[in-house]
């Protein structure tokens, strides 16, 4: 194999302390060089465990663990200087300002290019002079942020990123992942919100009870989740064959009529379905849009399962 | 080495004012010697002392410049006032990262742990060096100006000997935090371990069966040879630096296998 995966964990376990309490289990995931993977889960679920088992501040257990082809413990060194981590409670020294963060948490690698560092600070509208004390919970991210991108490292470990910055900036580091997968970069990052990770990785992994329990790219899940939709037609007589057609398509369920709406849930392509209701004159047709977070649970546990559930804290 | 220009950068301003006030402490007390020396009535307050205190106290007369600079600096105040600085400062120097959670970000770099142990070790080392030549300096310079007369040597040997007694402490809460990852087990474990053997220490002068304990106390290996009279004490000196390298070996083996909290 000529092209090491990215991240390669094979029944990575850790457990802590005599317990043996749960960290994560029996987790197998590749992730390709320049692919963009989102780990979702709950808090506790095992996301940061993995990410900091990475970095080789906590050790497997069992199982193993590389990073383009270095072990994550024999060959900590080299992984980290492949990755920039972004950790999820970003702390600094309150006294230090940005730019002295810079220094003091980059000290072991090849100089930042001081352009680089300027064009991110500046995208991000951050002042690097100012002491990290004085700065709000999203700037602080951002100086997290700055350090993550700034070395164009090989691989980005971000524990949830995006915390604490607002749309507009949720909207600049997306475009700053894009352009980081762009240059081959590859990205593990972590959220317990669906719906961040959606619109930036292009695999999920959903991560619970330190088990990976379900690896898929974000397109594919969509499809295969259930939509619900609802029809209208013009004239209320049509209310019945219109559900009579709609019951003969396959990927369409749980249809009925709901006053002068026909409701149903439909999974897959949806070819079939427009076309049978092309018959009728039609005055409104919805189909919702796909909740990832209702997919993932839809596939795990079945229809029903999602609605039930929530993670977001 | 970038990790100790920032650790050096970071704490700067406090190492100037330490610097600053064991200076001007330790040149206060050289200061005000002339006069003690005339006071004949310290010596009697002396002799009447227990032969324990006497021992804790240096076991000098007041008065003569040996006597006076043990009793006022180096048996007990001066290594004092630098373990606050060094227990301080070793007891943080890795666990504080750990409890304030910026580990993580400094580790983040391909740097190994050990790398960063021992750089976090050398910041220390440099405080301490830094205090002990402070004082190295003012007793040096008011050496004649004040009648201590002493040999120079002495001088060096009995601050060299103190520095690396307070480094070997400090470089064992360092481990001891950062074993633990707990910055107030490395602070309390030795600090209790200094004033317990402090005390130790000066009993075993009167109480004989001390005496088989005595190798175990670390002031021991500072004060026993009395530097200030007999000069450097190369076998003193040598399990000093011995309890120092071994500090050193146990924090980088501790700290390097265990998983770090988060």
């Amino acid at each position: 194999m000529s092209h090491p995966p990215a991240i390669e964990a094979r029944s990575l376990t850790k457990t802590y302390g005599r317990a043996k309490a749960r960290g994560i289990v029996e987790v197998d995931l590749r992730v390709a060089p320049g692919e963009v993977l989102g780990l979702v889960g709950a808090n506790g679920a095992g996301k940061t465990t993995l990410m900091r088992t990475l970095l080789d501040f906590i050790r497997p257990t069992s199982g193993s663990l590389s990073v383009f082809g270095h072990d994550s413990v024999r060959d900590s060194v080299a992984v980290r200087g492949l990755s920039t981590y972004l950790p999820g409670e970003l702390v600094i020294p309150p006294r230090l300002t940005g730019d002295q963060t810079l220094q003091r948490f980059a000290f072991a690698r090849p100089r930042l290019d001081p352009a680089r560092v300027a064009a991110l600070a500046d995208r991000l509208n951050l002042d690097l002079s100012r002491q990290i004390g004085d700065l709000s919970k999203g700037n602080k991210q951002k100086v997290g942020l700055v350090l993550a991108f700034a070395p164009k490292a090989r691989l980005l470990v971000m524990d949830e990123p995006t915390s604490g910055l607002d749309p507009l900036l949720q909207r600049e580091f997306a475009a700053l992942v894009n352009e980081a997968t762009a240059d081959g970069t590859t990205i593990l990052l972590s959220s317990h919100v669906m719906s961040e990770v959606e619109q930036i990785a292009s695999r999920v992994a959903l991560m619970r009870e330190g088990r990976i329990a379900l690896v898929g790219d974000v397109a594919e899940i969509s499809v295969k989740a259930r939509r619900r939709g609802r029809v209208r037609p013009r004239d209320p007589a049509d209310l019945e064959p219109l559900v009579g057609a709609l019951k003969l398509i396959s990927g369409v369920s749980e249809v009925t009529i709901d006053e002068d709406v026909v409701v149903f849930a439909c999974i897959g392509d949806m070819d079939d379905l427009l076309k049978a209701v092309s018959r009728f004159p039609v005055h409104a047709l919805d189909v919702a849009h796909t909740d990832l977070e209702d997919a993932f649970f839809e596939i795990l546990d079945g229809p029903d399962a999602a609605g039930e559930l929530s993670w977001d804290c | 080495m970038g990790l100790l220009i920032s650790e050096i950068r970071l704490r700067r301003t406090s190492l100037v004012v330490w610097v600053a006030s064991v200076f001007a402490l330790v040149a206060m007390i050289a200061a005000i010697y002339p006069q003690i020396r005339s006071d004949p009535s310290l010596d009697s307050l002396y002799a009447n002392m227990s032969p324990a205190m006497q021992a804790l106290l240096g076991g000098s007369n007041l008065t003569s410049p040996v006597g006076y600079l043990n009793t006022q600096v180096f048996a007990f105040f001066l290594p004092a006032v630098l373990l606050v600085f060094g227990l301080g400062r070793g007891s943080a120097s890795v666990a504080s990262e750990e409890e304030e959670r910026t580990l993580d970000l400094l580790l983040a770099q391909p740097v190994p742990r050990w790398s960063a142990y021992l750089q976090k070790a050398a910041a220390v080392t440099i405080g301490i060096t830094a205090l002990t030549l402070a004082t190295w300096v003012v007793l040096a310079a008011l050496n004649t100006p004040v009648k201590f007369d002493l040999p120079a040597a002495n001088l060096a040997a009995v601050c060299l000997q103190m520095g690396i007694f307070t480094l070997a402490l400090s470089l064992a809460a360092q481990a001891t935090a950062a074993a633990t990852g707990r910055r107030g087990y490395g602070l309390s474990v030795v600090a209790g371990y200094t004033f317990v053997s402090y005390v130790i220490y000066g009993m075993s002068a009167t109480v004989t069966w001390l005496g088989n304990v005595r190798p175990l106390m670390l002031w021991r290996w500072y004060l026993l040879s009395d530097p200030l009279v007999s000069g450097f004490s190369w076998l003193s000196i040598g399990v000093l630096i011995g309890v120092c390298l071994a500090a050193l070996a146990g924090g980088v083996f501790f700290f390097g296998r265990r998983d770090l909290r988060a």
